[in-house]
């Protein structure tokens, strides 16, 4: 055996005091941060000392070996592929929120199934032709019908401005989204900043000890990150993150990028692209995905020069609505004939093409023909007796064209073309605000249901591996005190032992 | 596995969540008694629902359409059974008189009490329903009463003194009833005029004998008829003109059959007849039109003038050919009642469809709908018991730790 050092064990015994009592403070402070939302618990990781002696040549290690223990570092217990696959799931989590919140607020606008809309203005237009074939064409029913029509321009109006609204809304929305995610990014930057310069050497599991509440921080912001839009990461040696989303590096070091926000190649349309590439954002899942279909969708009939896509959005059902118009007023204006001048019991024909009265016109002043710019006809709405035709059969009380008008109501019997749909106007009415409309949301109900269920699968499993437990700091918090109970015996002994060597050795009868 | 706080208070939370969630969704299904308030609650259901409210929708215009309806064919009803009662007083003021032991003092009281009532049946033909003159055809407010008259004077002899009146006749929308007649075959009223061709100058031709000579119009007595210049007065080429009676159209309204549109002769769209109903009446058709063989007519308004003018003319063979006539009338009459009570008779059917479908409809809207009161109840009191036994277990198992335990 070779020589020891006289006063090693006083070393090994203040190392474990310090080490018990680092324990008892980092156990101290998991207990204080239970409540702290995206704490991970920390641990404090001891090893035993070995003092390297490949260099002495004569001495054994067994005379240096007791040095006790050291800390190496506190460390944080993470589970990176719990993080990354909780962070792919708050991904799809964003996206389909956002798809079925935005479709909740598109089916409040068009709802009919309390109050009716545009169910009863049809109903009560019915009732009112029904009135004219009864009474002729006489002043009240004529009057009537006029009201009728004119109430059910004004649900049109309605809808479409209801609509346009959402549409106002969630651009507001996204724009929010926007900011809040650019300030994300400059935050993880700043943090990965703040990282880098305080890294230090390897733990056990082959990562680093870093400043763990910095590491918290930064996870937190990359979790919310998360649900805005796909992310990978990857970190660095350095310490610092690189995050990628939509496939395209966000925060690289110190460095980071950030979203813009801008109108769209044509009316109602919105560009979202990176500030660095000034390339449209490409989103494979997230909130942000899920805002630009709903404002962008345009259906099937969507142009991407105009920059639609082919979603059923917001602008989907708004043109289901101006369809609806539009057909409306074509067959309502295809059914009252205009008398020929020159003989008052035809028809008007001009180039072989019959004549009818117009009895619904579209406002100039908006944009298209569409439900927003749906009015009568200002002749008519002057004069309700202009749904005379005047032409006289059997002297000018014909009510033939009337009576043909009912049709357009049946559902069984009307064949109404538009477009993408034939039948009665409530048939178009129903299956675009209930089938279509609800088939959507029920089935993005769903998967939001079954992604968040799945995200919450692996937030326990990471509060299970991350969390505190109170349990078991009170257990650890035992053991350490019961170690430093110990090791100031240990110590006590030590002391009593070099006591007896330095006072009580070599000096007889005394 | 390692069990953290911040599990237990997830857990905790997320249960605590769905409890409450289900707790007050069911308070609201009580209290709005409906199963679902959005459409896309369940979309299957909300789709189906919308077809039943529609059809109660339709349902409701049917009936309307049918009540209007039943109250015409009952007002006519009702008008024609008097016009028929009428008859039968006048069938036996008829019979009086022909008894010779009438003085003509008698037979002037008669006439002037048929005179009378006359006046009323003329009343009855021009009757109204909701405003609207209910045997006017397709006539409406433009057209005006369906039934008006004109005054001629006739000649009638009395003791061999001829003695000229006033008597009405009937107007049928401005068409002499006399001189209509009624298609055996498609039983419609068409008016048949004889017309005078007319040449290149609108003057009349004259017709022309085999010889090539003008046709002269003579009397009785085989003398040239003069005209108001001392003139011969010559036969003119004529022809039969068919003209259209004014409003004689079929007016239909909805009453659920199936409203379908078809195209009619002329090519025009037109409603379907088999697949609604006819609400209008042609009072040429109900009261008849032009005259038989002994000159008598077959509207009951004029028929009753020629009962007059036989009575004030003392004429027992004229009153005879009139007795002889009143059962055509009736025939007249009575098929108009027939037609009208078959008519009533489908829509009271239709009527009865229509009432068992709405019927029928508002169950399954209750089923589609509407909550079942005593399941969801039941329901309701589970939910709360969840939710209860979730608070109690979380305030039992949260707050113990080992710390709780350490001396």
């Amino acid at each position: 055996m070779g020589l020891r050092p006289t006063f090693m064990g006083f070393e090994t015994a203040s190392r474990g005091l310090t080490i018990n009592q680092k324990a008892q403070d980092v156990i101290a402070g998991n207990v204080a941060n239970l409540g702290v939302y995206g704490y991970t618990r920390q641990r404090v990781d001891q090893m035993s000392m070995s003092i390297n002696n490949r260099n002495t040549r004569y001495a054994l290690h067994s005379a240096l070996a007791g040095q006790g223990a050291t800390i190496s570092g506190v460390s944080q217990i993470r589970n990176t592929f719990l993080d990354k696959r909780y962070r792919e799931e708050t991904s799809d989590v964003g996206y389909y929120d956002m798809l079925t919140g935005t479709l909740e607020d598109v089916y409040n606008a068009v709802d009919e199934v309390q109050p009716e809309q545009l169910n009863s203005a049809l109903s009560k237009l019915r009732d009112a032709w029904g009135e004219v074939v009864k009474q002729k064409g006489d002043e009240v029913s004529c009057s009537g019908v006029l009201a009728a029509s004119r109430a059910m321009t004004q649900v049109l109006q309605q809808l479409d401005a209801k609509l346009a609204n959402v549409w106002d809304q969630q651009k507001y929305n996204l724009n929010i989204n926007v900011e809040t995610m650019n300030t994300a990014l400059s935050q993880v930057a700043e943090l990965n900043s703040a990282i880098k310069k305080e890294y230090s050497a390897l733990d056990y599991t082959g990562g680093y000890y870093g400043p763990n509440e910095l590491l918290d921080q930064r996870n937190v912001l990359l979790d919310q990150l998360s649900s805005y839009g796909d992310m990978r990461f990857e970190t660095q040696s350095d310490g610092t993150v690189k995050v990628f989303m939509g496939g395209h590096t966000v925060v690289d070091g110190e460095s980071y990028d950030q979203l813009n926000l801008q109108d769209g190649a044509s009316d109602e349309t919105v560009k979202l692209f990176w500030n660095s590439t000034g390339k449209n954002v490409n989103f494979t899942s997230g909130a942000l995905k899920a805002s630009v279909e709903m404002l962008n969708g345009k259906g099937i009939d969507g142009k991407s020069d105009k920059g639609e896509t082919f979603d059923n959005g917001i602008k989907y059902y708004r043109e289901k609505m101006d369809v609806l118009a539009r057909t409306f007023a074509d067959t309502f204006n295809k059914s009252i004939a205009i008398c020929d001048p020159n003989d008052s019991k035809k028809q008007l024909v001009i180039n072989g093409v019959p004549q009818y009265k117009t009895l619904f016109t579209f406002d100039a002043s908006t944009t298209g023909r569409g439900a927003g710019s749906i009015r009568v006809n200002p002749d008519w709405a002057s004069d309700s007796s202009y749904v005379r035709d005047g032409i006289v059969r059997d002297g000018d009380e014909d009510v033939s064209s009337f009576e043909l008008i009912d049709t357009y109501f049946d559902d069984k019997e009307a064949k109404l073309d538009f477009g993408e749909f034939t039948g009665s106007f409530t048939g178009y009415v129903t299956f675009y605000t209930t089938t279509l409309l609800g088939t959507q949301k029920t089935d993005a109900d769903a998967r939001l249901k079954a992604s968040a269920s799945v995200q919450e699968t692996v937030e326990k499993q990471i509060l299970n591996v991350s969390g505190v437990s109170v349990n078991e700091e009170a257990a650890d918090s035992m053991r350490y005190q019961k170690a430093y109970d110990a090791m100031s015996r240990v110590m006590t002994v030590l002391d009593d032992l070099l006591d007896k060597l330095i006072n009580g050795t070599g000096r007889a009868g005394l | 596995m390692r069990i953290t706080n911040g599990y237990q208070m997830l857990t905790h939370l997320k249960n605590m969540n769905n409890a409450l969630t289900n707790l007050t969704n069911s308070n609201n299904k009580m209290s709005s008694q409906r199963r679902f308030d959005k459409a896309w609650e369940n979309v299957a259901d909300a789709t189906r629902a919308f077809r039943v409210r529609k059809q109660l929708s339709s349902d409701s215009f049917y009936m309307t359409n049918i009540r209007d309806v039943q109250g015409r064919l009952d007002t006519a009803d009702e008008n024609i059974q008097t016009v028929n009662t009428i008859l039968r007083t006048v069938d036996e003021r008829v019979v009086q008189a022909l008894n010779d032991t009438l003085a003509p003092s008698d037979r002037e009281k008669i006439a002037t009490e048929i005179e009378g009532l006359q006046k009323e049946v003329l009343a009855i033909c021009n009757a109204k329903y909701a405003d609207k003159y209910l045997f006017s055809g397709s006539g409406g407010k433009t057209a005006g009463a369906p039934f008006t008259t004109y005054e001629q004077e006739v000649t009638v002899n009395q003791d061999g003194v001829d003695v000229k009146y006033s008597r009405s006749f009937l107007l049928y929308h401005g068409m002499d009833v006399n001189s209509l007649s009624k298609n055996e075959t498609t039983g419609e009223i068409e008016a048949r005029q004889t017309v005078n061709v007319l040449d290149r100058n609108g003057n009349p031709i004259r017709a022309k004998d085999a010889n090539g000579n003008d046709i002269p119009i003579l009397d009785g007595s085989g003398d040239p008829v003069l005209d108001g210049d001392g003139n011969p007065t010559y036969k003119f080429v004529t022809v039969d003109s068919g003209k259209e009676i004014p409003y004689d159209k079929t007016n239909y309204v909805n009453i659920g059959l199936g409203y379908t549109v078809t195209t009619d002769a002329n090519n025009n769209q037109v409603i379907n007849p088999e697949s609604a109903i006819p609400y209008t009446f042609s009072g040429a058709k109900m009261f008849g039109v032009g005259t038989n063989s002994d000159g008598v007519s077959n509207n009951v308004f004029n028929f009753m003038g020629d009962v007059v003018q036989a009575l004030k003319g003392n004429n027992s063979n004229r009153l005879d050919e009139c007795l002889d006539q009143i059962p055509s009338i009736s025939d007249t009459l009575l098929v108009g009642l027939t037609e009208i009570g078959s008519r009533s008779n489908f829509v009271e059917d239709m009527n009865n469809i229509i009432t068992t479908d709405v019927q029928l409809m508002q169950e399954t809207q209750n089923k589609l709908e509407g909550i079942d009161i005593a399941e969801e109840a039941i329901q309701n009191k589970n939910f709360e018991m969840a939710w209860m036994v979730t608070l109690q277990l979380g305030a039992k198992t949260l707050p113990s730790s080992l710390f709780d335990f350490m001396r």
